[in-house]
């Protein structure tokens, strides 16, 4: 495999900063959650700083709302058949598929960073902790792992359907129950009381052990080698289906 | 102005229901997952008296006005497809076509959300029926007017972009500084700006009137008939917007 897949990334990041609409709904949605409901549900919430616990939570919110993009615009492609033109491109199969697998991932990370930067200072400022640049870079690392799951997840179920309304159903079923059945906005001791399938769903939500390895990076400890190993399991699981199902897809005739 | 064509307008924006299943599936998900996992589990956390139906009632009016505002959504695909010059050719007033569409858009965003509405009532109890009926007067005002704010935003803008834009940001911002998710008394205490903001939120007034007509506790306790005083204000002003936007603007083309 040469370089050719960096073409497809560099057009998929740029496509990404073209959807204005879809930016300021989403920017003013996580600037809305820091600095409206983070802040009054912190007044309410006593038995712990909630404002603290939220913040990196809602950086993990952001790369998974951002890395999931990448599905609708997929499914757009395979109803309309500009997979053929992809194709017919001086680029290999393997290219495309994980051109656009790596793009997805780098559009998660690129629109978390102004938000962890604000989570940084905050906890330098606020906090008085300051987690070491290899814990951060590390846990950066793990995030791109986190987000490239996420971005195949948005491609396979994209990919599996060319009928919009099914595959706008499943999106939602999916974004809703892993952004809501995770650690972003309550800790898991909260969620494992709450009716099966909940708890279920939650221990092994990729998003679950991301937003806890931020929140143990920006608290200066090393994160739990639990959460890794799931966060590198689970992406790696979705990185292999997301491959396998949107091959399929496309050289279908 | 004829009744019988305000009645054909609303109608047919009615029957739009059909073309919007997977909306409605998602909007519904959306509002079982809210109640089922973030309002539980934010139960157990928050020195909220009746949490869980606090937010039960709280996240149906937000449900409510999501699927009352895609009327915007729908009037830029009807101008990108062309319908928009089929339904001015039609006899009938441009007043006729928009009132008829801000009713069948409040109707249909009502009528979509039953199903969560229903649940609402079950999960919270109802302790006087009467009082049901204030509440479901002012759910209507809430769905009609919301319907004639994404008329006058997209007859307004005229671009697609610009709508998507505008209502992102109304999104993200219309739920967080209302008390749908939290008391009066809270956000005041967080921030005094927010406090006002709240007030002259509609999404206040409509939540506030729905758990006073459920007995759930709201903290500051708003006067129902003012709350529906507020409502009905803001049903006319919208719509009253939204009658001169779409009678000068639709004509024309330049949508883009």
């Amino acid at each position: 495999m040469r370089l050719n897949f960096v073409y497809i990334i560099e057009h998929d990041v740029r496509n990404f900063f073209k959807y204005k609409w879809w930016l300021a709904g989403l920017i003013s949605m996580n600037i809305a959650d820091i600095a409206i409901l983070a802040l009054i549900f912190n007044n309410i919430i006593t038995r712990f700083q909630y404002f603290t616990f939220v913040l990196p939570g809602i950086v993990v919110g952001a790369l998974f709302a951002s890395a999931f993009t990448i599905g609708r615009e997929i499914n757009i492609e395979i109803r309309r058949g500009i997979h053929y033109y992809l194709l017919s491109l001086p680029l290999t199969k393997s290219e495309i598929i994980f051109g656009r697998i790596i793009s997805g991932g780098i559009r998660g990370l690129v629109y978390m960073s102004p938000f962890l930067i604000i989570n940084i200072i905050y906890y330098y400022y606020i906090m008085k902790v300051t987690p070491a640049i290899q814990l951060i870079l590390f846990s950066l690392l793990i995030l791109l792992m986190l987000s490239l799951g996420i971005s195949s997840l948005s491609i396979s179920m994209a990919a599996s359907t060319r009928s919009f309304d099914l595959y706008v159903t499943l999106r939602g079923l999916f974004y809703f129950a892993l952004l809501f059945c995770s650690t972003i906005f309550y800790p898991i001791q909260i969620l494992d009381r709450l009716p099966q399938p909940i708890p279920f769903i939650a221990t092994y939500n990729p998003v679950t052990h991301g937003a806890d390895i931020l929140r143990a990076t920006l608290n200066g400890t090393i994160p739990p080698l639990q959460d890794i190993s799931y966060a590198i399991i689970f992406s790696s699981a979705f990185i292999m289906l997301g491959a396998i199902i949107y091959s399929k897809t496309i050289q279908k005739t | 102005m004829k009744i019988k064509n305000i009645f054909l307008v609303a109608e047919r924006d009615f029957r739009l229901i059909s073309q919007q299943k997977a909306f409605i599936v998602v909007r519904w998900f959306w509002y079982f997952v809210q109640v089922a996992v973030f309002g539980y589990a934010l139960a157990s956390l928050v020195s909220v008296p009746n949490y869980k139906d606090y937010y039960t009632t709280g996240i149906y009016i937000v449900t409510l006005y999501s699927s009352s505002i895609t009327i915007a959504y729908e009037i830029l695909e009807e101008a990108e497809d062309g319908i928009v010059d089929y339904l001015l050719s039609l006899p009938i007033s441009r007043k006729e076509l928009e009132i008829g569409r801000s009713i069948g858009g409040g109707l249909r965003g009502f009528a979509v959300t039953l199903p969560p509405f229903i649940t609402t009532l079950y999960l919270v109890g109802i302790k006087d029926p009467i009082f049901l009926i204030e509440a479901g007067i002012s759910l209507f005002l809430l769905s009609f007017g919301v319907a004639g704010l994404g008329i006058t935003l997209a007859s307004g803008l005229k671009s697609g972009d610009k709508t998507d834009i505008i209502l992102g940001m109304i999104d993200a911002f219309v739920a967080r500084l209302s008390t749908v998710f939290y008391p009066l008394d809270a956000i005041v205490r967080s921030n005094p700006v927010y406090g006002t903001l709240a007030q002259l939120n509609p999404l206040t007034y409509a939540a506030d009137v729905l758990r006073a007509a459920l007995s759930v506790p709201t903290g500051i306790s708003l006067d129902p008939i003012m709350s529906i005083v507020i409502l009905l204000t803001f049903a006319i002003g919208t719509t009253t917007l939204a009658v001169l936007f779409y009678e000068r603007n639709l004509e024309g083309g330049g949508w883009t």
